[in-house]
């Protein structure tokens, strides 16, 4: 909402600068954007005053203007047909500057040198006024700068007024509240209405609500022999300072009184309206109507329509109809002043896509009582500009009377609700400064009168915000209060959460967050469910919600290896999104933890030299993360998903539910985002992981002797999995085997070409004594045997 | 005279103790050579333990053997990889260059929206609230309704909302938990609800479809505005320090009532005026007041009973004035380059 410093001194007076003004307003919760000085658009103009003219010898339709600007005499030529002797006008002598950039110089027109220009209010940027003279009055002084003369512009101030303060947005609503604020009242113009002797309003319309709950209340007023064409410089002005573009003095007039007043005007051509009617009615389901922006609606019997006799001329309260428009060659007007249900304006504005300042106002709530005031300004505004004769009296259909509301507040409420102690006296003042009527019930109670502008105001708690704002929250007196318990339980998830985080950074990834909306064939590719798409998105790129934390992430990767850094260790938590077939199709939001690794594991120094990422290191990462948190009992298994590389994958199980899978990433992904590393990847879900998470932990003595440590190498198949023998060894040693490492794996020349060798360190010890050399020797032997026997391994000899 | 095998089988493992510290220790110029005559010279130490072979008993024999075997095999190896290294390696062996750079990991970082998140969590459950958490796909319910929003209501238009269908929502502030924790538990409550949040916002240098919020909510008998301005201020002064200034001024959001907006003096000009607080020396910061009666029916708290606050903060707004950074999009688009300055 705009409005203009001199525009709220017309009906308060204060003392504030722009400023100043802001500030107090912004303190009293109508937040200022900003303020503009709107500057008028021309320099060096001044006041002259015709003393003759002459015709111009072979151009008849131009004057030759003797025009005095105190200083000198200067001859003007002139087009214009208004120009007189003895009047004042605006000369823009050499050296002037107008609107667009332009300067004046001397100019030689049909072999008549003018040494300047006389202007129309157009040429000063004042208004579209631009086939006349502007006139001055009589009294302007002869020689002055044209801009001193008329006095600054308009100093614009924005707020952004919040949707529960539809009385703000009137010029009037913003005064009150300066007027709350240094304790004064604002004064509406008085207005003085020559109505016709003969001319009634009963003869000339009648108004028929079908629909009261959707329109509670109608008031028009007509007008007969106006004369459409432009409004005068002032109204413009305005207009143009709170961003309402001048279209013709009678249209303008019902946007001016709409912005003083807050209450939102229509004006018909009475002229094309059938049958003397308004009928006030909800559309049939299907019914078409053009609006005044040239768009075709088709309405549903939801939407209100304002008719005539025959057909539908406005849509109501949102915008008026092309069919009963204003036009230069209207004559008479019909005004309307109307209150609407504000559920069923939003909703049409809604479903028509079509918000106007007309609707924004109905669907926030109008004062029920301001439309009469309106309707007679804008009569008296029309009949002072626009002349014609206003019939005498105006409808007022008002079939359900809009009850006003009285409210009982508490003081002891009040001071309790904010932390005050303030007295029945304070909050009196408080309240009637605010237009409040206030009834004092008891030693703690008032009954308050609402006034009909503030439709926001319906329980007691309004009031008591009311009370706070005025008085001022810096008032309140800040208090840490202390005796709430403070053994409210945390959450253990959180921690869980933190906890897995901790342990990824110390493995070395840097935490990344994406936007969890994607393109939906990314999101396709990594899940086996129905992605969750939005109804309304910014874009197809980010139409859909993440199914993975990776295609996301695989973004960032791009992005990072563009920027020429290869090698990434990243990671993220966060939820992803899918529909559930399994379950009714219900939505699932599931927490997942991603690693991704990339490029080489070691930079290049000068001790060592680099290596390249291998899925056994975004394997052991993995591990070491379900080991930290001491998740042991995991198995592994070939993953199926099909964004992994085939061989170079597995899934993650715990008591046989999938917990996460890790792997490369298939060519396909890494062709289809365009990235040529490898991408290793780990997905976990984060809660599968809690549910295993054993918060309770018991310490372990360790044990006081000896560990013996033996290495042996075996000669294995070729297809044989590590895991496979390594269950061998397990199962065949005895308890005292502690440790189990595979150190080395070889294939070559020293062994069969379809064998490959192992060796391992085995670390043998117990808690009760130490080892003898038989003990461990026995055990080695078992392990040898059982290896022999069951995968038909020998030692390497 | 024949040895024990146990004897020499502790032996061998001393031997290859050594053999380690050896191999891993302080690197000389020619190491594996001087390792490789050590060991398994003519006269290395391992080679004369092969001598000792015939001094065993015979049955012991084949286990010695393949143990001195496999060893001889392992040393070998490590020798052969170490000479490689060496090999490859810049020979400094005239003097000990101590100003060769030094060998350093990468580390990981978390990212900086998260640490500044973890200082406020820090700094609320430190004031005695606990940390509660809620779904991102919400219901128009929890979103907007019990919040006292309802349908066909202007106040809608305060956020633009993603739609899944009627009903689901990507939550456009974390403030539906306050309603799933009001309905879980009874009071007194003092918590927040940190989480991600998601608008339908052009993306710009300060709007991202997704943003993080912090919401807390403490409800009990005798909460005021008053605490209101004594928890916001405690928390401005903990992660600002003891100079910032605290604002508060009237607003309107459907859930709260008196409604505030609050600002903190700027954290970069003192409340002088700068380009960070576009001259006015103050930073909005978030909104805030009393919790709407409207509200508390919602989750059958009794209004007259109950009173309570609430508050809102951004996480981006918090870090960008931490951290000085000007752009919210530095936090999504996740430069390596940025992430590892935190
Ligand atoms: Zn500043």
């Amino acid at each position: 909402m705009k409005v203009t410093l001199e525009w709220l001194k017309k009906y308060i007076d204060f003392d504030y600068s722009a400023d100043e003004l802001a500030h107090h307003l912004t303190m009293l919760g109508l937040e200022v954007d900003s303020i503009n000085q709107i500057d008028y658009q021309f320099d060096n103009v001044i006041i002259g005053q015709i003393e003759s003219i002459e015709k111009h010898q072979h151009k008849p339709q131009l004057s030759i203007c003797h025009v005095q600007v105190g200083s000198q005499r200067v001859s003007l030529v002139c087009g214009a047909p208004n120009v007189i002797p003895g009047m004042k006008v605006p000369v823009a002598l050499t050296g002037a500057k107008l609107p667009h950039d332009i300067t004046i110089s001397a100019a030689n027109i049909h072999g008549y040198k003018s040494q300047g220009m006389i202007c129309s209010e157009a040429e000063l940027g004042l208004s579209s006024q631009n086939d006349v003279i502007m006139e001055l009055p009589e009294n302007a002084p002869i020689g002055q700068d044209l801009k001193r003369y008329l006095g600054s512009g308009e100093t614009v101030i924005e707020i952004d007024v919040t949707p529960n303060r539809p009385d703000c947005l009137g010029v009037f609503g913003i005064a009150r509240e300066i007027a709350a604020l240094i304790d004064s009242k604002i004064a509406r113009p008085e207005i003085h209405l020559k109505e016709s002797a003969s001319l009634k309003i009963e003869d000339c319309i009648q108004v028929d609500i079908q629909n009261p709950e959707s329109c509670p209340r109608y008031t028009a007023r007509y007008i007969q022999g106006v004369k459409i064409g432009p409004s005068p410089r002032w109204l413009i002005q305005k207009l143009q300072a709170v961003g309402i573009r001048s279209i013709n003095n009678v249209v303008d007039i019902t946007n001016f009184v709409m912005m003083e007043t807050g209450q939102p005007l229509h004006a018909f051509d009475y002229d094309l309206l059938q049958d003397q009617k308004i009928i006030v009615k909800h559309a049939t389901e299907g019914e078409k109507f053009v609006t005044l922006d040239d768009k075709e609606h088709t309405l549903t019997s939801e939407r209100l329509l304002i008719c005539d006799g025959k057909k539908a001329i406005a849509l109501a309260g949102v915008m008026g109809g092309v069919n009963s428009e204003i036009s230069s060659e209207s004559r008479n007007i019909l005004l309307e002043s109307a209150l609407f249900n504000p559920t069923n304006i939003r909703r049409t504005s809604k479903a028509l896509d079509l918000s106007t300042d007309s609707s924004k106002r109905f669907e926030r709530g109008v004062d029920p009582e301001g439309m009469v005031y309106a309707l007679n300004r804008a009569a008296e505004l029309v009949c002072e500009l626009a002349g014609g004769e206003l019939a005498k009296g105006y409808i007022d259909s008002y079939p359900v009377q809009i009850p006003t509301r009285k409210i009982a507040l508490s003081i002891d409420r009040t001071n309790h609700v904010l932390g005050t102690s303030l007295d029945k006296a304070t909050i009196e003042k408080l309240l009637n400064r605010l237009e409040f009527i206030t009834t004092a019930k008891d030693n703690d109670r008032f009954d308050v009168d609402v006034p009909t502008f503030r439709v926001d105001i319906e329980r007691e708690i309004d009031l008591i915000e009311e009370i706070s704002r005025l008085y001022g929250f810096d008032k309140i007196d800040s208090r840490i209060y202390s005796q709430l318990p403070l053994t409210l339980q945390q959450d253990p998830g959180e921690k869980f959460r933190q906890l897995v985080r901790d342990f990824i950074v110390r493995l070395g990834y840097n935490e990344i967050t994406t936007l969890s909306l994607i393109a939906e064939a990314h999101a396709k590719k990594f899940t086996i469910y129905r992605p969750v798409k939005l109804k309304n998105p910014i874009s197809e790129e980010m139409g859909t919600l993440r199914t993975s934390i990776v295609p996301g992430a695989l973004q960032i990767i791009k992005w990072n290896k563009n920027r020429k850094i290869k090698s990434q260790n990243l990671f993220e938590v966060g939820n992803i999104f899918y529909f559930n077939s399994k379950q009714n199709d219900a939505h699932r939001e599931v927490t997942k933890i991603a690693l991704l690794k990339t490029g080489s594991v070691r930079s290049n120094n000068w001790i060592e030299s680099s290596r390249e990422t291998t899925f056994f290191d975004i394997k052991g990462d993995a591990l070491s993360l379900l080991r930290q948190l001491n998740l042991n009992h995991f198995k592994m298994r070939a993953a199926t998903v099909e964004f992994l590389d085939r061989e170079q994958s597995v899934e993650i199980l715990i008591s046989e539910n999938i917990v996460g899978y890790l792997g490369a990433l298939s060519n396909k992904i890494q062709t289809e985002f365009d990235i040529e590393d490898t991408v290793y990847v780990a997905e976990f879900d984060l809660n599968a992981l809690y549910q295993n998470y054993n918060w309770e932990k018991i310490s372990q003595p360790v044990s006081k002797f000896p560990a013996v440590i033996r290495d042996i190498a075996v000669v294995v198949d070729q297809k044989l999995t590590t895991e496979k023998v390594e269950d061998v060894i397990w199962r065949a040693a005895g308890s005292y085997l502690q440790k189990l490492i595979l150190f080395d794996v070889y294939r070559g020349k020293q062994i069969a070409a379809d064998k490959k060798s192992f060796a391992f360190t085995l670390t043998f010890q117990s808690d009760q004594k130490t080892l003898t050399e038989q003990e461990v020797e026995s055990n080695i032997q078992n392990i040898l045997h059982a290896l022999k026997t069951k995968l038909n391994a020998h030692l390497r000899a | 005279m024949t040895l024990d095998i146990k004897e020499i089988s502790s032996q061998l493992e001393k031997l290859k103790q050594d053999f380690q510290d050896d191999i891993s220790g302080n690197k000389g110029s020619n190491l594996a050579e001087k390792i490789r005559i050590k060991y398994l010279g003519r006269k290395g130490q391992l080679t004369s333990l092969f001598a000792l072979l015939g001094k065993v008993p015979a049955a012991d024999r084949p286990v010695l053997g393949k143990q001195l075997n496999v060893l001889k095999q392992l040393f070998q190896q490590e020798i052969d990889k170490l000479a490689e290294l060496e090999s490859e390696q810049p020979q400094c062996i005239d003097f000990f260059d101590r100003s060769l750079p030094g060998v350093t990991k990468e580390t990981g970082t978390f990212h900086p929206l998260y640490q500044v998140l973890e200082e406020i969590k820090g700094i609320f459950v430190s004031l005695g609230f606990t940390i509660e958490s809620g779904p991102e796909l919400e219901t128009d319910y929890y979103n907007f309704e019990a919040l006292n929003i309802p349908k066909d209501h202007p106040s809608r238009d305060l956020q633009d909302t993603f739609y899944i269908d009627d009903d689901l929502v990507l939550r456009t502030h974390t403030s539906p938990v306050q309603i799933r924790t009001m309905e879980k538990l009874k009071p007194p409550i003092r918590m927040i609800a940190p989480g991600k949040c998601y608008r339908k916002d052009a993306i710009d240098a300060t709007h991202f479809p997704l943003f993080h919020q912090v919401e807390g909510l403490c409800v009990d008998r005798g909460i005021t505005f008053a605490d209101l301005k004594g928890v916001v201020e405690a928390f401005a002064h903990r992660l600002f320090g003891k100079n910032i200034k605290i604002r508060f001024r009237p607003s309107f959001f459907p859930f709260t009532e008196p409604s505030a907006e609050y600002d903190f003096s700027c954290v970069k000009c003192a409340g002088k005026g700068c380009n960070i607080c576009k001259g006015s020396g103050w930073l909005e910061i978030s909104g805030a007041g009393m919790v709407d009666p409207a509200v508390f029916r919602y989750v059958n708290y009794d209004p007259e009973e109950f009173t309570g606050y609430a508050f809102g903060m951004g996480v981006e707004r918090i870090a960008m004035l931490k951290y000085q950074v000007a752009d919210i999009r530095d936090f999504y688009e996740n430069d390596l380059r940025f992430l590892k300055q935190f």
